[in-house]
């Protein structure tokens, strides 16, 4: 399940709560997507309650990273679990997205102050 | 064969005895003359009798009567000779013919009519009885044993004249009266005829019935050159049979008469359930649903007498299709279906069962349509709550269907729409049965993917094991020999899991093995991987891949991380297992140049005894049945510490037991694949 908040004009939070297995990704793709259609580049993703995510939702984000470059955005995931953080750290995604532990440094990061 | 042979045999006796005692009683055949105690000729009559009814019983106790009308004719035709030839002396006589000169000859011929007459109503009564019970078999027994009992007893007053009183005849009448009367309200066998068969059983009836009266009549009437008169009370067998086969005669014209008026409603009523049973059939007949709607409308259309109208299908995807239709032109049907559209939609939307447009010259949508037919019916044929046919019916008259036709024609939907269900039900299970053996060989595709032995390296111990959570996985394991001391090992996981991972898995296996061919060094490996990857897979697909390359003399392997588990390495000497936990992205992430400064290759010595554990994400993330914790690394870790001196082999079957009871029976998340090898 996903929680939309608009922070401004380009920039999105989705809060993704629960499991992100190959369902929740179907729909957490939908999200995305229609984000990147209305522009928002800068996108953090809240993890707070993320417990779990399969390969199948790391594929979701893994699809957008090149995309949002293209357009000088980018995804920062925020307040990671380490069992989460753990699998973006095994894949090697760790280097290329940015995990930051609030939402405050998020913003800092993505010039949103 | 031996059963037959002496039924036959007591047919024959059967026979003998009647034709035996019947000449016997012709010879000796005297008019009773006061009170006699026992007379022969009536003996006689009873042996007759009895053994010519047991003979007809037997002969037609087990024939079924399909054939009413049949029955009751050769009744009419044996009932016709035998009155021709009771009559035929006294017609001789009227017409001049004195061939029976001789009082002797006349008598003889008499005495053998009055034995073809008693035959007669033997038979009939015997019909007759047969009749009343067509249909029910329990209380046949009682009834049976009742009119036995009775003939008996008038038999016995024939042997034993002296036995005849008044109150002895009277109540014999008076049983026999009522005996009678419960039989001759049997006539349940009426129902069951057709509206055609009763008028002709009718005719047939009425002759019969005039045929009984005038042999009756020819038997009671004392006239020169006819019968030897028919004493009532001194002849009570005969008496019996000729009240029962009248009355039951009479009684069965009259009321087939009386039921003339409602016979063609029972005729309708079992042209409704033959319908019903003709629509129940067509599921098993041909399984298709237009089958079902071509029956549903044949059977409308009959049943409601309608002029004319069509049957639509429909289906998900597809236009309204026509499948069949009667007396109205497929322009007619597209004119109406269009102007039917815009009401259709007010009115059977909200749930009416049917859309009845009354007088089609009155309706403003289809009053300009030029047609002979004045009123139209439209139902729905509904499966659950999705639409799949219409049915149209019209008629020339106005107000043409009644609410008995309508509740008949939505009965029969009901019924095709259970059938329609029936056949959608067969299909769902069919494919799932298809699926299922696709999956299977699938799975047995996949099997012949993942290498079944090692070709034997020397100074190596391997083995490998792969379970995916569905019939077909996502995870791969392979291995190449360079030379004799050499060998490439890698073990891959492709993002996703069920049919999509595995195929993507065949497709990575051909690229493997190319790659492995060409002995690459395990970064260059991976970064060759990585642009076959970013080549042919979707962006989001993704794989990860350890490479590993052992080299038995330097007693070294080199390996490369694509973004997989990280290798797990038992040490002998202290007994330790620990992880390798190097950089490296997963194969397909980044798609440009830039993923080979991920790369990050590294060189380990090991000795004998260590062993190298590969394993894919499934086995970390496998979860416990009952509290969700995750097996993990940790848990990994110990069992290698507990268990990495063991044979590789054991060491695998070990660890997979392991995990599938962690997880429990049926809950497996994801593939599970584990790969273990130790220098010997």
């Amino acid at each position: 399940m996903e929680i939309i908040t608009k922070i401004s004009k380009q920039t999105i939070k989705i809060a993704v709560i629960g499991e992100l297995d190959a369902n929740s990704a179907i729909s957490l793709d939908r999200v995305i997507r229609k984000a990147i259609q209305d522009e928002f580049y800068k996108i953090i993703i809240d993890c707070e309650e993320l417990e779990y995510i399969s390969s199948a939702g790391l594929g979701v984000f893994i699809s957008y990273i090149e995309e949002m470059k293209t357009h000088h955005g980018q995804f920062v995931f925020i307040k990671m679990k380490d069992r989460v953080y753990n699998v973006f750290k095994i894949l090697g995604l760790e280097k290329l997205i940015t995990i930051l532990p609030s939402f405050e440094e998020a913003k800092k990061v993505l010039h949103e102050n | 064969m031996r059963v037959i042979t002496q039924n036959r045999y007591l047919n024959g006796v059967l026979g003998l005895l009647a034709l035996g005692s019947y000449i016997a009683y012709c010879l000796i055949e005297t008019k009773p003359v006061g009170t006699i105690i026992f007379s022969a000729p009536g003996l006689l009559e009873a042996i007759f009798l009895l053994s010519s009814g047991i003979l007809i019983f037997r002969k037609y106790h087990h024939t079924e009567f399909y054939n009413i009308e049949a029955l009751l004719g050769s009744l009419v035709f044996s009932g016709l000779l035998v009155y021709f030839i009771s009559v035929l002396p006294a017609l001789l006589n009227d017409f001049g013919y004195h061939f029976f000169r001789s009082g002797q000859l006349l008598n003889i011929y008499l005495t053998f009519s009055k034995l073809l007459v008693f035959i007669f109503f033997l038979f009939s009564s015997m019909m007759f009885y047969r009749l009343a019970f067509a249909q029910n078999s329990n209380k046949k027994k009682h009834y049976l044993k009742a009119a036995i009992n009775l003939f008996g007893i008038s038999l016995l007053l024939q042997i034993f004249p002296v036995l005849h009183s008044n109150m002895l005849i009277k109540s014999f009448f008076a049983l026999s009266g009522i005996m009678i009367f419960f039989l001759v309200i049997k006539l349940d066998w009426i129902a069951l005829l057709s509206l055609r068969s009763k008028i002709l059983t009718i005719l047939i009836l009425g002759l019969l019935c005039l045929i009984l009266f005038g042999i009756t009549q020819t038997l009671w009437l004392r006239q020169p050159y006819r019968l030897t008169p028919w004493n009532i009370s001194y002849n009570l067998p005969l008496t019996l049979l000729i009240l029962f086969a009248d009355a039951y005669a009479f009684v069965s014209f009259l009321s087939l008469l009386f039921n003339l008026p409602i016979a063609s409603f029972i005729d309708k009523k079992n042209a409704e359930i033959e319908s019903f049973m003709r629509i129940n059939r067509s599921i098993s007949a041909h399984a298709e649903t237009t089958h079902i709607l071509r029956t549903l409308f044949k059977t409308s259309m009959e049943n409601t007498n309608a002029d004319s109208g069509w049957v639509v299908l429909l289906q998900d995807d597809r236009e309204e299709q026509i499948i069949e239709s009667e007396v109205i032109t497929k322009k007619n049907i597209a004119r109406l279906q269009s102007s039917l559209k815009s009401r259709q939609r007010l009115q059977l939307n909200a749930g009416n069962r049917y859309l009845y447009i009354k007088d089609i010259r009155q309706d403003p949508n289809l009053r300009n349509h030029d047609i002979d037919e004045r009123s139209l019916i439209e139902f729905p044929v509904r499966v659950k709550d999705t639409l799949r046919g219409k049915l149209f019916l019209l008629k020339r008259i106005v107000s043409g269907f009644d609410e008995y036709q309508i509740n008949l024609v939505d009965s029969f939907i009901a019924q095709a729409s259970v059938s329609m269900q029936n056949i959608d039900l067969l299909h769902d299970a069919l494919k799932a049965e298809r699926l299922k053996e696709d999956l299977e060989i699938g799975k047995n595709v996949q099997k012949r993917l993942l290498p079944e032995s090692f070709p034997y390296i020397n100074k190596i111990d391997m083995a490998a094991e792969s379970e995916a959570a569905q019939q077909v996985g996502g995870d791969y394991y392979d291995f190449y020999r360079i030379d004799e001391n050499k060998m490439g090992l890698l073990i891959g996981d492709v993002s996703g899991k069920g049919t999509a991972a595995a195929f993507h898995v065949a497709k990575m296996k051909g690229i493997f093995q190319s790659l492995m061919l060409e002995s690459y060094a395990p970064a260059r490996f991976i970064e060759k991987a990585n642009a076959a990857v970013s080549q042919s897979f979707d962006k989001g697909m993704f794989i990860t891949l350890t490479y590993l390359e052992v080299d038995i003399l330097k007693q070294q392997i080199k390996y490369s991380r694509g973004g997989h588990c990280p290798l797990l390495v038992y040490r002998a000497g202290n007994k330790q297992a620990e992880y390798l936990e190097d950089e490296g992205l997963g194969l397909g992430i980044l798609r440009n140049g830039s993923f080979a400064k991920t790369i990050c290759e590294k060189t380990l010595s090991y000795k004998k005894g260590d062993a190298f554990c590969l394993y894919t994400d499934g086995l970390i993330e496998a979860r416990h049945a009952l509290n969700e914790e995750e097996f993990g690394y940790k848990r990994l870790q110990q069992y290698m510490q507990d268990y990495g001196k063991l044979e590789a082999k054991e060491i695998v079957k070990r660890l997979m037991n392991r995990v599938n009871e962690f997880t429990g029976p049926d809950n497996q998340l994801d593939d599970i694949s584990i790969l273990i090898f130790k220098p010997a």
